[in-house]
């Protein structure tokens, strides 16, 4: 009985060898009742003339091999587990070993997207094109939803999709030949980010004293979940400001206590998960001696 | 006996010499006595006044050299310690308090350490007026419930009205400390903070032209121009006009009110209120001979061998 060949899968891992390329195939095709063993020929065929066949021998219904890249013709027999006799060869079909190593061109690997939008925004992905194919096949799921992956086939080789900001995304594509072979590959899978739009900065900064303790207060944006608080000091004689202080606070207010005369700096960035920080704001005071402080000494 | 006539002279001269020189060196004879009948030792006050450029040098350096030691306010090497104490030490007697009073002045309004120092050694090298005025107007120039002027314009300032002085400095200064009671206090001169500093700072630099300094010519020309029903001025004319008539010197007031007296009546100028006040200020810019009004300068003092 001749093996019947439904699916041909290939791996898109690269062999390191330096001549010829070589390319991973993996092919599978139906079992024959009572084979012991199975043997495949590829036929390397360039420019229409054929060359020095390829031969593997398997128990199993499946092969894994490295064949150099080319373009083959592909027969499979069986042998009889009762008197080791071989099957015909199958009918001949062509089999193409590519390099078929895609890329992403948008976004990049790993890129950190910020959103023109606060809850969602578009993102174009792209990649590489690949010779012959038919169709491709966009796979993307989150982090928290991997069970639940959204597909979308496409003939061109990008495609827009509408994202939600403050997740991670994961994407991959598959692709079908122009051949009526449907070709599966083992593909990369690539990642991005998209958070949300740059955070407003802090404004109306100013200084005021509670129980003799220097506060610093400002408005924030409703969007603001943290602030990265500096503090920078310099003597009334010096140019430079030298920091003095950190903290993070989570409300519009710091208390830095009291401090001495002197010129200070004060710097703010608000931040929230997901999102830019935004841009530092700044602020600058000075400390004097109270009258009973100066005059004492 | 006539020939031992000349003799008995002589010898009672002889006699009476040492008695005349004793006499000077236990009492002074009456021809030597001062006008108030005291006893004037003319060698006496050429010692009092040598001892007025003498200096004890090394009670200075020790005050400064345990000041610096002891004190939390800047942290010193020993090394440097005891040069700056040398240093000091030059600024004769009082040195180690002024340095001490501007170095503390100067840490506490928000100076480094460095330019601190250095102040204060500036200061160890001049008078004790100088230093006391410099930290008055300076305090009040700076701190926010007075002038809440920057560190360098109340530096400046001070600076203006104590080392670079020409009239009497313990006036100005009390002058100053008044006017900026008075901004501080707001009630005679009721004027936004800046206005009035500013206006205070200008009346101050008119005590030298006055014998006992600004303030009593201050208080009596704005209260009558206030107060006065001749005049009766809002606040903010009367300062106006006081400073007017007070920058021409001591005799402006008075040729202001004469000129303004004559000038109403029928019998002089018979003017109307506006064109009297007029002629008032102009008479008082006649006040003194030449382009400026003539400055009282300050007391001769000792100058500290540092000084120059």
């Amino acid at each position: 009985m001749r093996p019947w060949i439904s699916a041909l899968f290939f791996c898109s891992a690269l062999s390191a060898h330096a001549q010829p390329v070589q390319k991973t195939i993996e092919l599978e095709w139906e079992e024959v009742p009572n084979a012991s063993a199975y043997v495949i020929k590829l036929t390397p065929i360039d420019n229409g003339s054929a060359g020095q066949p390829l031969y593997y021998t398997t128990p199993e219904a499946k092969l894994s091999e490295q064949v150099p890249v080319g373009l083959y013709q592909l027969r499979i027999r069986s042998r009889s587990k009762e008197d080791e006799s071989f099957s015909k060869w199958s009918d001949p079909i062509p089999l193409e070993v590519l390099v078929k190593e895609m890329k992403p061109i948008s976004p990049a690997d790993n890129a950190v997207i910020e959103a023109k939008n606060k809850l969602s925004d578009n993102v174009t992905l792209s990649w590489t094109p690949i010779e012959k194919v038919k169709e491709y096949t966009i796979t993307i799921w989150t982090n928290d939803a991997a069970d639940k992956p959204f597909t979308f086939k496409t003939q061109s080789t990008s495609k827009v999709l509408a994202v939600k900001t403050g997740r991670d995304y994961h994407w991959q594509v598959n692709f079908e030949t122009s051949n009526d072979i449907s070709y599966a590959q083992t593909p990369p899978v690539f990642h991005f980010t998209m958070i949300g739009p740059k955070l407003i900065k802090p404004s109306d900064i100013k200084i005021g004293k509670v129980n003799d303790e220097h506060v610093l207060e400002w408005t924030a944006h409703a969007d603001a979940k943290e602030f990265k608080n500096r503090l920078l000091f310099r003597f009334l004689d010096e140019k430079d400001f030298k920091p003095m202080k950190e903290a993070a606070t989570s409300t519009g207010s710091w208390n830095v206590g009291k401090l001495p005369p002197g010129a200070y700096r004060f710097e703010v960035n608000a931040r929230a998960p997901q999102r830019v920080d935004s841009d530092k704001s700044d602020f600058e005071f000075s400390v004097k001696p109270t009258e009973s402080e100066l005059f004492r000494r | 006996m006539e020939f031992l006539k000349p003799v008995a002279v002589a010898l009672t001269a002889l006699a009476l010499a040492p008695t005349i020189a004793g006499a000077a060196n236990r009492s002074a004879p009456a021809w030597a006595a001062s006008q108030d009948g005291v006893p004037y030792d003319p060698r006496e006050k050429l010692i009092a006044e040598q001892a007025k450029s003498l200096c004890n040098s090394t009670d200075e350096y020790i005050k400064t050299l345990q000041f610096l030691r002891t004190t939390k306010e800047i942290l010193i090497p020993e090394a440097s310690a005891r040069k700056v104490a040398d240093k000091v030490a030059r600024g004769c007697n009082g040195a180690a308090e002024r340095f001490e009073k501007i170095l503390l002045l100067m840490k506490s309004s928000g100076l480094s350490d460095p330019k601190s120092l250095e102040t204060a050694l500036r200061f160890s090298s001049y008078s004790p007026d100088v230093q006391k005025n410099f930290s008055e107007i300076f305090s009040r120039a700076f701190l926010a419930e007075f002038f809440d002027y920057d560190h360098s314009t109340a530096v400046a300032l001070a600076f203006e009205l104590s080392r670079d002085y020409e009239g009497e400095p313990a006036h100005v200064r009390d002058d100053f400390i008044y006017l900026a009671q008075l901004c501080k206090d707001g009630k005679e001169m009721d004027l936004p903070s800046t206005t009035c500093s500013e206006y205070a700072v200008k009346v101050a630099k008119l005590s030298a032209l006055f014998p006992n300094g600004i303030r009593s010519p201050f208080q009596t020309l704005y209260k009558k121009l206030r107060e006065d029903r001749d005049f009766g001025m809002d606040v903010k004319t009367a300062l106006d006009f006081t400073y007017r008539i007070l920058k021409h010197g001591p005799r402006a007031p008075d040729n202001f009110m004469d000129a303004y007296a004559y000038g109403m009546k029928e019998s002089g100028l018979a003017l109307g209120r506006n064109q009297a006040l007029e002629f008032a200020v102009r008479m008082a810019r006649n006040s003194y001979i030449g382009k400026t009004p003539p400055v009282i300068p300050a007391a001769p003092q000792v100058k500290n061998a540092a000084m120059d």
